[in-house]
């Protein structure tokens, strides 16, 4: 075989054109946030180093779980007594802590996005001229009240005293029930957890469409990320943002690709061992003596704060 | 395990499990994957079909195992017609994939499962075995293959290795007679190639018919019995002992499974393993 005559020479080290020292490269955003999504996905979603720890909340049965998740969250959203919201976070951040959950993290997972997002969508209503109420705090008066159509606003504008009770009550409701979900989710394992679905009348075709998505997830983001690498490997840091975009786009497009390839290989897979339209699975979870305790407990206490609520 | 002494005995008397007659595949219309292939295929053969990349190997096995359908001619499987029509039967469906068992290439598109465990019980399900049975097949074909340590993994955290291992055990619990492989060795390290040589040897004394598709000419010597070689052109070029066919240089050359600076000689995998 005759190798081309450039092919026999090593590269000397800079091209004639980069001899001027140029500005370090920062990695486009796209490709960035693209690889911190494999990342993420990769380090907390698959992970599962939490769920696979021993602990009290893991030793439990999925569905019991699931069923004490259902009873909690119905509990915490009926109720409106703060005190009573906030004694209960306090339990659960113990049981969560007992079973090996660093709270820090959890608490800066939970209270960083919630305030931001519910607060946000709360915030309008704290103002009397949404939520007509007590005046707090007065913001500014104008000498007569305003009229545009059929909008009417008092003169006054002020934070109410109803307003900021609804919206603390809002944002502890949502910032504890997401709480509770993460740490149900954070101590099983996702197939567990989606197999438990199962005894809660979900169709057996969704979880297993489910469970094969959380499975080839996995498959396409390893794959996406040989594609990064692959890039990067010949990426000399000449290459401008539209080319980045490009290759994003042409990534997206081989992805796609290999996804509906792999997609007839399952399907070939799966009718080689017996599957023609319906999925047979089969149960393997155990109930023991602390799951009906756990359960029994978690629904006396839904219904206890639920009293508790209606007499205080 | 031992090599069987009766291994070179091909049972040609007995009426074959497959019979291809004029058989023509293509995927995409006038480019034929698949040419006038006529081959019969007896109970308790080993048999290795060779052949250059893209000539047809996988294809065939996959119509052998019915997941598709010649364009033309017959494919006549346990005595009975093989055609889409036949396997919307629900009773032929389940008989039939109770009796063959195939362990793709790409053992990420096989291991479709959340766990090893319903990976390996997915087969037995679906053909209607009871969960005891289920549970005692899959319990026993685990500690068989020595996985009972992955059962509760998930299959995306396993080795190449450990997931052809895994591929391999939930095709064996609906104990399959006859068992298909798409090149089997692909990115296997040397430790696992020899282990699933071995194990391919203690299948067939065990009476199964293991048929294998490949182009690795290291292992043919040890599992094969018959080898069929496919040329470039789709056909059947070579039917025949592996002791005879493995030894004609000029065929290989010919058929693209070796160069001609290869150094590839019959006996040189024995004297490798």
């Amino acid at each position: 075989m005759d190798l081309p005559l450039w092919l026999l020479e090593n590269s000397s080290g800079l091209s004639e054109t980069s001899h001027k020292s140029k500005p370090r490269r920062k990695r486009g955003f796209i490709q960035k946030t693209l690889s911190d999504i494999v990342h993420v996905l990769r380090d907390s979603f698959f992970s599962e180093e939490l769920a696979v720890r021993p602990g009290f909340l893991q030793s439990l049965d999925p569905r019991i779980k699931i069923l004490a998740l259902v009873s909690l969250l119905l509990a915490l959203n009926l109720i409106s007594h703060l005190g009573l919201l906030w004694g209960s976070y306090l339990i659960l951040l113990a049981l969560a802590a007992g079973s090996g959950i660093h709270l820090g993290s959890l608490l800066k997972k939970v209270w960083l996005v919630v305030p931001l997002f519910s607060g946000i969508m709360v915030l309008p209503s704290v103002f009397n001229w949404v939520r007509p109420g007590e005046p707090l705090f007065t913001l500014f008066t104008m000498n007569q009240p305003w009229s545009i159509g059929f909008l009417h606003l008092p003169a006054t504008l002020a934070i109410t005293k109803q307003g900021v009770n609804g919206a603390v009550l809002l944002v502890s409701r949502v910032g504890i029930s997401v709480t509770l979900t993460l740490i149900m989710t954070l101590t099983t394992r996702w197939t567990d957890l989606l197999k438990a679905l199962r005894f809660f009348f979900v169709p057996r075709i969704f979880v297993t469409t489910l469970e094969m998505t959380y499975r080839y997830i996995f498959v396409l983001i390893t794959i996406l990320e040989e594609m990064f690498l692959a890039r990067k490997a010949r990426d000399a840091g000449r290459s401008s943002t539209s080319e980045q975009r490009g290759f994003v786009a042409s990534a997206m497009v081989a992805l796609f690709a290999r996804s509906l390839q792999m997609s007839e290989e399952v399907y070939a897979a799966m009718t080689a061992r017996g599957y023609s339209g319906e999925v047979y699975t089969m149960n393997r979870f155990r109930m023991r003596l602390h799951d009906w305790f756990f359960a029994s407990f978690v629904i006396l206490c839904s219904f206890i704060l639920y009293v508790a609520d209606k007499i205080l | 395990m031992k090599k069987n002494t009766q291994q070179d005995t091909v049972t040609t008397q007995t009426e074959p499990i497959f019979h291809l007659r004029d058989v023509f595949y293509s995927y995409v219309q006038n480019e034929l994957v698949l040419e006038d292939i006529n081959l019969e295929i007896h109970k308790g053969e080993s048999l290795v079909i060779l052949g250059a990349n893209g000539s047809g190997k996988s294809t065939l096995l996959k119509m052998l195992c019915g997941l598709i359908h010649p364009t033309s001619g017959t494919i006549e499987a346990f005595g009975r017609e093989l055609t889409e029509k036949s396997l919307q039967e629900p009773d032929i469906l389940r008989e039939f994939r109770q009796k063959v068992g195939f362990i793709f290439q790409n053992s990420d598109a096989q291991l479709f499962s959340s766990t090893v465990w319903d990976e390996l019980a997915f087969a037995p399900l679906q053909i209607g075995l009871s969960p005891a049975t289920v549970r005692e097949r899959v319990e026993d074909t685990a500690e068989l293959l020595g996985i009972q340590p992955l059962l509760n993994r998930s299959p995306h955290r396993l080795s190449g290795g450990e997931k052809k291992k895994v591929a391999l055990a939930c095709v064996l619990t609906v104990n399959p007679e006859v068992l298909f492989l798409d090149e089997p060795t692909n990115g296997l390290d040397p430790r696992t190639q020899f282990w699933l040589v071995e194990f391919l040897i203690a299948l067939r004394q065990a009476g199964k018919t293991v048929i294998t598709a490949t182009h690795d000419l290291a292992i043919v010597e040890d599992i094969a019995e018959r080898i069929v070689i496919f040329s470039e052109q789709h056909t059947v070029a070579a039917d025949g002992k592996p002791l005879e066919l493995l030894a004609n240089r000029d065929l290989l050359l010919n058929l693209n499974l070796i160069h001609e600076r290869s150094h590839f000689h019959v006996g040189g995998s024995r004297h490798h393993g």
